[in-house]
C-alpha cells in the first residue's frame, strides 16, 4: 500500500512540473531511456545536470564581481547552460537563460545581474522538486526490489 | 565519432547511439576530431558532430574529412533556420539534425552509411566496366555503344 501512495504522489509530482513550465517533453525522452539494464539514467543526467549548472553559475559569479565585466564570457557561458538545460528538458531554466541574453544586448551590469538571479532562482526551485522526484523514486524502487 | 563540446549533451547522444547498438568514439573539440580521424579513418564510418556555431567550426570537419576522406558528416546544432541549415549541407553535411536529437532520428543515421557504400560499390562497378569495355577496344574487335 505504502508503494502505491508513493507512486501517487511521484505522479502528482512530475505532473505539476510540467504543468509549471519546469520540465518539458526532452525530460520524458530522458525518462524512457531509463530501463532494468539503465535504472539510475535520469538521477545520472540529473547530477551531470547540476553539476554543470553550479559550475556555471560559480565562474559567472567571478567574472561578474570583476571591476569590468568581460559580457562575452557571460554570454559563452550561458550558452552553455542553455544547451544544458535543454538537454535535460528543464525548460523554465532555457526559457530564463534566452531571456538572460536578450538583456546581455544592453552591456548593463545590473540589468545582468538581475537576470542572472533569475535564472538561480529557477534553477533552484527545479532542482528541489528533482531531488523530491528522486528521492520518491528511490524508495519506490526499493519497495519494488523488497516485493520481488 | 561524435564531436560535442557540452558534456551533458554528449553523455546523451552517447546513450541514445548506445541505444542504437552503434559503437561510438566521443571528442569534445574539432581539432581533436580532425587529428584522430586522420590517423584512424578505416574505423570511423560516420561523423556526428555539432555546428560549433557561431564560430561554425562544424564546417572545418565537412573540408577536411567529408570532403577529402568520404566519410559521411552529420550536423546538429540547436539553431533549426534554414539558412544555416543550407550553409551546412551545402558544405557537404549529409544531414542536419535540430537539438534536441530523438531516437528514432538516430536508429535511421545508418542509412547514411549504407548509401554511400553503395555509391562506393556502384562507382568500383562502373570503373572495372569502364576498364573491360577499354580492354576490347584496344583488342580491335567491333564497339558496341556503351549504355550506362
Amino acid at each position: 500500500m505504502a508503494a502505491v501512495a508513493l507512486k501517487e504522489q511521484l505522479a502528482s509530482l512530475m505532473d505539476s512540473m510540467y504543468q509549471e513550465g519546469l520540465l518539458d517533453e526532452q525530460f520524458q525522452q530522458l525518462q524512457s531511456l531509463q530501463d532494468e539494464t539503465n535504472p539510475c539514467f535520469v538521477m545520472e543526467v540529473v547530477t551531470l545536470f547540476c553539476d554543470d549548472a553550479e559550475r556555471i553559475f560559480g565562474e559567472l559569479d567571478k567574472i561578474m564581481n570583476q571591476p569590468v565585466v568581460e559580457f562575452q564570457q557571460v554570454d559563452a557561458y550561458i550558452h552553455q547552460l542553455k544547451g544544458s538545460s535543454s538537454s535535460v528538458g528543464a525548460q523554465n531554466v532555457k526559457l530564463a537563460c534566452i531571456q538572460f541574453r536578450h538583456s546581455l544586448e544592453d552591456n548593463d551590469r545590473e540589468g545582468c545581474l538581475r537576470a542572472l538571479n533569475v535564472v538561480k532562482r529557477e534553477y533552484l526551485h527545479l532542482r528541489s522538486k528533482l531531488e523530491t522526484m528522486l528521492q520518491l523514486e528511490q524508495r519506490i524502487q526499493a519497495y519494488d526490489k523488497q516485493k520481488n | 565519432m561524435v564531436v560535442e563540446s557540452n558534456s551533458l549533451y554528449l553523455f546523451l547522444i552517447q546513450q541514445l547511439l548506445c541505444q542504437c547498438d552503434y559503437k561510438v568514439t566521443s571528442c569534445k573539440q574539432v581539432q581533436e576530431a580532425i587529428s584522430f580521424v586522420l590517423e584512424n579513418q578505416q574505423s570511423i564510418d560516420l561523423i556526428i558532430s555539432d555546428a560549433f556555431l557561431p564560430s561554425e567550426d562544424g564546417l572545418l570537419i565537412l573540408e577536411t574529412i567529408a570532403l577529402k576522406f568520404g566519410i559521411p558528416v552529420v550536423i546538429m546544432s540547436w539553431n533549426g533556420e534554414t539558412s544555416t541549415l543550407m550553409k551546412f549541407i551545402a558544405y557537404g553535411a549529409c544531414d542536419y539534425l535540430v537539438k534536441p536529437v530523438t531516437l528514432k532520428e538516430l536508429k535511421n543515421i545508418w542509412t547514411h552509411v549504407f548509401r554511400k557504400q553503395i555509391g562506393d560499390q556502384m562507382k568500383y562497378l562502373l570503373e572495372i566496366r569502364i576498364k573491360h569495355n577499354n580492354n576490347n577496344n584496344n583488342v580491335l574487335e567491333p564497339v558496341e555503344e556503351t549504355k550506362l
